[in-house]
């Protein structure tokens, strides 16, 4: 029997039904991402697995136990599966320590000393035995994060579900709380992750589970989730979470343009040199190219795609002019002048098959 | 502490100073009244006591009268009177002639109005009240009632000694309510032992009957509802039997009575103590004379009984409805917000008697118990409130969490929710506790003698206002702030403990 056995969970929400019919077994020692577009049930399927959301109907089987059975204890269920919420859920009014004492004493009745010396353990763990005495208030929001996860892990369950555990962060406390996760997921402990990192999801997991449309769309490793994805929904929301897409016009904003790219670059963990090359190849295709191009024909409009490949390899600036028959022959004009010295010096032209589209590697 | 007592101290000189040059205790010399008739009394305001339904029968003589102001005692009304607030009071013989021996100022007129008698009250029927009206009539043949009235009304002897209850008492008990505030019928005396006229002659047929009396004292309009419901077995204190009253009740009479009125003589004051003199004799009345200010101090104790009772077992019932609203059934629900809006929309006084008198009409409980019960109701439903308010605003992640950890739904509560709201409500909960300290002055109302009523009980043997209220005011004064005092070292504790950053347990 597999550690977690879900057999035909559907939820309802009045008139919405974010699950339908899903089944699927984990194994102990999986490490399974949750990933989708927003709005498709991830964190209600999580939430349902230790019951903090009651399902409508089907079976969820924790460890050999029922949980959707009435007459289950679910909360010896739940001891045996930690979580660790998007918002922290530290309890203010006590100390760190205490924060990860607490339920010891008061659900497994552990004393107090080796409650403390467990919670020096974990917190070493997570890299912050010397806030034990500090109030969760006096944390930053990584360090709270890391607590929460230190708390979890104090008693000792089988699994840890954690539900977006860094999207409350500022993006500098991020990585902190991605490489504890990281550290955990090599210990063999059961784990479940909803997160909108991708990285996260490619690096730490075993498993991934895309979801939309009610369920679990494809299910898959992380190399055919993010290399070879089948599904026509799976390609589409990996595409668009690696691609960037601008319409340039005549009267381009640059600021606007170059702050969302900038924006994108930072989603895709790209380092700052990466970045700063594709920031510059935009830049100068715009003014060099575009722009002079716009300018002859002011009603026309052009899209400019960059394709992120893995971590700043392999970036792929497009031009799309289809349904622009001049821009080829403009092209071909300015091919000598000393703008586009400049550019093929970031820019490397591919031989494309299709004529609407003009694509370069960055160099 | 010191330095606000001192501050305090000096703001009562200052209103002993400016009261005294009001109500100076005075003298009159002649005697000659404002109105000679009653039907000179146009546009005047007469004075009756709650209870005493005799507004048709003033009007028949006073026919263009002013209005009527309603008292609870007669000390009240003398005052009133003597402020000039009102113009006259109606009121019977034995009280009119007392207050004309007390205050030279005050006259009453010449005219009697419904000639009756003076009784005691039995529930209608009661098979008691033969057995006392044989011995009454005896007593009234054989002169011991007219040696009675001769000792009360008219004896200058300052020092009344009053029977003790030395018989074995082997008839049982009777349970007397009784008016405690009309001198020379019936009143409290030293040490909270009921005194008067009245009261002597109960006690006479009580010995005879070999039967103990157990005192209830109250104001006179609570009498005869005491009697009905059952709370005591007959009343008596200075009742006239009218046909009205027969109706409802059965009487026996035992002396004479009338009704006129009692009016201001025309005099101004001509002869004035002395500040220093009338504040020392004032403050000797009020407190020293027949040990007043052990009344002051057992009132105070009720006081405080009464308010700490109510408020821990108002807070534990409190804190029961909130588990209660915690598991969110509709119909609990809805019962737990019919129960707060209904103590929300009654006043408290009402709410103490309709349980006095209503609701715990024929059991045997005791007016204290009852206080504590109603102020009990009435602190929960105000508690309930407030904890909810601070609790409903704990973020429902911490509810999560806890669940998720493994906590069932009571334990994270009491472990999590519980612990962080308290830093709201407390503050809240302390200042409603003062609000339920002064709010048990109307305990009075269905007879628990605490410290208003106490205050109101000096007044009314003493026939002055001043000294009894101020030292009143003071003493809650004095109470409250100390309470609030008491709130700020338990709240600063507190936050000390969390500024340690101690583990229990573990340091």
């Amino acid at each position: 029997m597999s550690l977690i056995e879900i057999k035909n969970l559907r939820k309802e929400y009045g008139n919405t039904v974010p699950l339908e019919n899903v089944s699927v077994n984990i194994e102990a020692g999986e490490v399974v991402s949750i990933i989708g577009p927003s709005g498709t049930g991830k964190s209600t399927f999580m939430r349902c697995i230790n019951r903090l959301e009651t399902p409508t109907s089907g079976e969820i089987w924790v460890d050999g136990v029922n949980v959707c059975d009435p007459k289950t204890d679910l909360a010896a269920v739940r001891m045996k599966m930690g979580m660790v919420f998007q918002s922290f859920n530290l309890f203010p009014h006590k100390l760190v320590a205490e924060n990860i004492m607490m339920p010891q004493q008061q659900l497994l009745g552990v004393s107090a000393k080796d409650a403390y010396n467990e919670a020096i353990v974990q917190l070493r763990k997570v890299g912050l035995e010397n806030k034990a005495r500090n109030y969760p208030d006096q944390l930053s929001g990584g360090q709270k994060q890391r607590v929460a996860i230190a708390r979890a892990l104090a008693m000792h369950p089988k699994i840890i579900l954690f539900d977006e555990p860094t999207s409350a962060l500022d993006p500098t406390m991020v990585s902190e709380v991605l490489s504890v996760i990281a550290d955990l997921a090599k210990t063999g402990l059961t784990m479940l992750i909803v997160t909108h990192e991708m990285r996260l999801a490619r690096d730490v997991s075993s498993r991934i589970f895309f979801m939309d449309q009610g369920g679990i769309y494809e299910d898959g490793t992380p190399d055919q989730i993010f290399n070879h994805p089948v599904g026509e929904r799976t390609r589409a929301f990996i595409y668009r979470i690696r691609s960037w897409e601008y319409t340039v016009r005549s009267d381009v904003d640059m600021y606007e343009m170059i702050a969302s790219l900038e924006d994108f670059c930072k989603r895709q963990f790209m380092g700052i040199r990466p970045a700063t090359k594709c920031q510059l190849a935009v830049e100068e295709i715009t003014s060099n190219v575009l722009l002079p191009f716009l300018r002859e024909h002011p009603a026309a409009s052009v899209n400019l795609i960059l394709n992120a490949g893995e971590e700043g390899k392999e970036m792929m600036l497009t031009i799309d002019h289809e349904a622009l028959p001049e821009f080829d022959s403009f092209f071909a004009d300015s091919a000598d002048t000393v703008a586009m010295a400049i550019l093929s010096k970031i820019l490397e032209k591919q031989p494309g098959n299709d004529p609407g589209k003009t694509e370069f590697r960055i160099i | 502490m010191i330095k606000v007592i001192a501050r305090i101290k000096t703001r009562i000189i200052l209103l002993i100073l400016m009261s005294f040059m009001l109500i100076s205790p005075c003298a009159a010399q002649e005697k000659e009244p404002e109105y000679s008739k009653a039907e000179e009394m146009g546009g005047a305001t007469i004075g009756l006591l709650t209870g005493m339904p005799f507004e048709d029968m003033v009007r028949e003589k006073v026919p263009d009268i002013g209005g009527f102001a309603y008292f609870a005692s007669m000390p009240d009304e003398v005052l009133a009177l003597k402020a000039r607030k009102i113009d006259g009071i109606f009121i019977n013989n034995a009280l009119i002639d007392f207050a004309v021996a007390h205050n030279p100022d005050l006259v009453k007129m010449t005219e009697h109005y419904l000639d009756s008698n003076f009784g005691f009250a039995f529930p209608k029927g009661d098979p008691q009240q033969y057995v006392w009206r044989e011995i009454i009539e005896r007593m009234k043949a054989d002169g011991t009632i007219d040696a009675l009235w001769e000792k009360w009304m008219i004896s200058n002897d300052p020092v009344k000694e009053m029977p003790k209850q030395d018989w074995p008492g082997n008839a049982g008990t009777i349970r007397v309510a009784c008016a405690d505030s009309f001198e020379p019928m019936s009143y409290v005396g030293e040490n909270g032992e009921m005194m008067g006229f009245d009261v002597e002659i109960l006690l006479n047929v009580a010995k005879e009957l070999d039967l103990k009396v157990e005192f209830t004292s109250m104001e006179f309009g609570a009498l005869m509802p005491t009697v009905q419901s059952g709370k005591a077995d007959m009343a008596i204190g200075d009742i006239v039997i009218t046909a009205e009253r027969a109706e409802i009740m059965d009487f026996i009479p035992y002396a004479p009575a009338y009704f006129t009125i009692l009016i201001r003589s025309k005099s101004e004051a001509v002869e004035n103590e002395g500040f220093f003199k009338g504040l020392v004799s004032s403050f000797d009345r009020t407190f020293i004379k027949e040990g007043r200010y052990k009344m002051v101090l057992s009132g105070l104790g009720m006081t405080v009984l009464i308010a700490f009772c109510a408020a821990g077992i108002g807070l534990a019932l409190a804190y029961g409805l909130i588990f209660v609203r915690r598991i969110n059934n509709p119909v609990l629900n809805r019962l737990i917000s019919i129960y707060c809006s209904l103590i929300a929309g009654i006043p408290a006084a009402v709410i103490l008697m309709v349980l006095y008198y209503i609701i715990f009409g024929f059991a045997n409980i005791s007016a204290v118990i009852v206080a504590i019960i109603g102020f009990a109701l009435i602190f929960c439903a105000r508690a309930y409130g407030i904890i909810w308010n601070a609790v409903s605003s704990i973020d429902n992640g911490q509810r999560e969490a806890a669940l998720a950890l493994g906590y069932n739904e009571a334990l994270a509560f009491k472990e999590v929710i519980l612990p962080q709201s308290k830093h709201y409500y407390r503050p809240l909960l302390y200042s409603q506790f003062i609000l339920l300290l002064k709010e048990t002055s109307i305990a009075g109302y269905i007879t628990v003698l605490e410290l208003t009523r106490a205050g109101d009980l000096i007044r009314s043997r003493t026939m002055e206002a001043f000294f009894p209220l101020i030292s009143v005011a003071a003493i809650y004064f004095l109470l409250t702030m100390l309470i609030t005092k008491l709130f700020a070292s338990i709240d600063k504790f507190l936050e000390n403990r969390h500024e340690h950053h101690k583990i229990e347990g573990v340091d």
